[in-house]
């Protein structure tokens, strides 16, 4: 009995071992419905690079880009940060990049990618990394109480 | 006894069912008063001119914006969300939007943005003639639409804010005349 167990437990950890492995983008996952100046943070998510995780090739993808919900007022001076971090159990998180996007009225125009933290390894010589990320939308003073709504979505890839 | 109270739990279960219809009459809730305007261009596009005033601050500057949706099309070649390095200013990557709109157009994205801040700045509140967007430099989109269109809105009464008031595209959903063109 004591044998299956152990047999049971090794195949879990050779799967779990080789989708992490074989995995270096996320599943799409739908955008939070954000309300403005209230920080937000996602799940955290395993990838695994083929080589040591870097800076410079861990990113986010977004997609589906529609508008603000127009609960919120129009505002071309308003924008989105985005801060994508690397979950570090024994030590403080790393800060691994910098996203901005910005707007024409509800519309989003363009995305920049402001500043990579830590353009090397992130922990060196790790392949996995442990991927969540924060999102603040910029307040209006019309805007109230309201949320955005859903309006994108993102994944985490790691190359 | 007990056969009472159970009846009436029911009753009043009912009672508060019945009444429990969801409100979309939100007129009141947002923070704003909007007018706008439509034009129905070629190939499903339909561009509009928009105005908001704050109701917490009804001093501040009105906000302005001219643009553009199609209605006809899902994608079109030229239509993109950029994502930028901004240390390099290199586009590394294009995003396609859920809509198609003419800011996010590599050809008309510089003139949308320009006429918007044009308008900010200006803070027009009465109907404007051609000389008044003297200074006012667009490369792929008629100032005359962007006039015409103007006027027509800052002479409009606010719009009701109606059912669909907090979906996107709200403005242009409560819009009859384009629904025959919603991307059939």
């Amino acid at each position: 009995m004591r044998n299956f167990k152990k047999f049971i437990l090794a195949i879990s950890l050779v799967l779990i071992i080789s989708i992490t492995a074989s995995a270096q983008w996320t599943a799409v996952i739908s955008g939070p419905s954000l309300t403005p100046q209230e920080k937000k943070y996602s799940s955290t998510h395993t990838l695994t690079a083929t080589s040591a995780a870097t800076g410079n090739l861990t990113t986010m993808r977004f997609s589906s880009m529609g508008q603000l919900s127009s609960n919120l007022a129009s505002d071309s001076t308003r924008v989105l940060w985005v801060e994508l971090w690397e979950d570090d159990l024994f030590n403080s998180d790393d800060r691994v990049k910098n996203y901005r996007g910005e707007f024409s009225g509800r519309y989003f125009v363009n995305i920049y990618v402001t500043v990579t933290w830590i353009p090397g390894e992130i922990e060196d010589g790790d392949k996995t990394v442990e991927l969540y990320c924060s999102f603040l939308l910029i307040k209006n003073p019309d805007d109230g109480t309201f949320s955005s709504g859903s309006f994108f979505n993102y994944q985490f890839d790691v190359e | 006894m007990n056969r009472i109270i159970v009846l009436l739990i029911v009753i009043v279960l009912l009672f508060t069912s019945c009444n429990n219809t969801i409100n979309y009459d939100n007129s009141n809730s947002v923070n704003y008063i909007a007018k706008i305007a439509f034009e129905q261009k070629d190939d499903g596009w339909i561009y509009y001119f928009n105005i908001e005033k704050s109701k917490i601050d009804p001093e501040s500057d009105n906000f302005y914006e001219f643009n553009g949706v199609n209605l006809k099309h899902k994608i079109l070649p030229g239509y993109g969300i950029s994502v930028i390095d901004e240390e390099t200013s290199k586009v590394i990557d294009v995003i396609i939007p859920n809509v198609m709109v003419l800011v996010n157009g590599e050809d008309t994205q510089k003139d949308i943005l320009t006429i918007g801040d044009y308008f900010n700045q200006h803070q027009f509140n009465a109907e404007i003639e051609y000389s008044d967007l003297e200074s006012l430099n667009t490369i792929n989109i008629d100032k005359n639409d962007v006039l015409e269109l103007f006027n027509k809105t800052i002479t409009k009464t606010e719009i009701p804010f109606g059912k669909y008031y907090n979906y996107p595209m709200s403005m242009l959903l409560q819009e009859e005349l384009f629904v025959k063109l919603w991307w059939h």
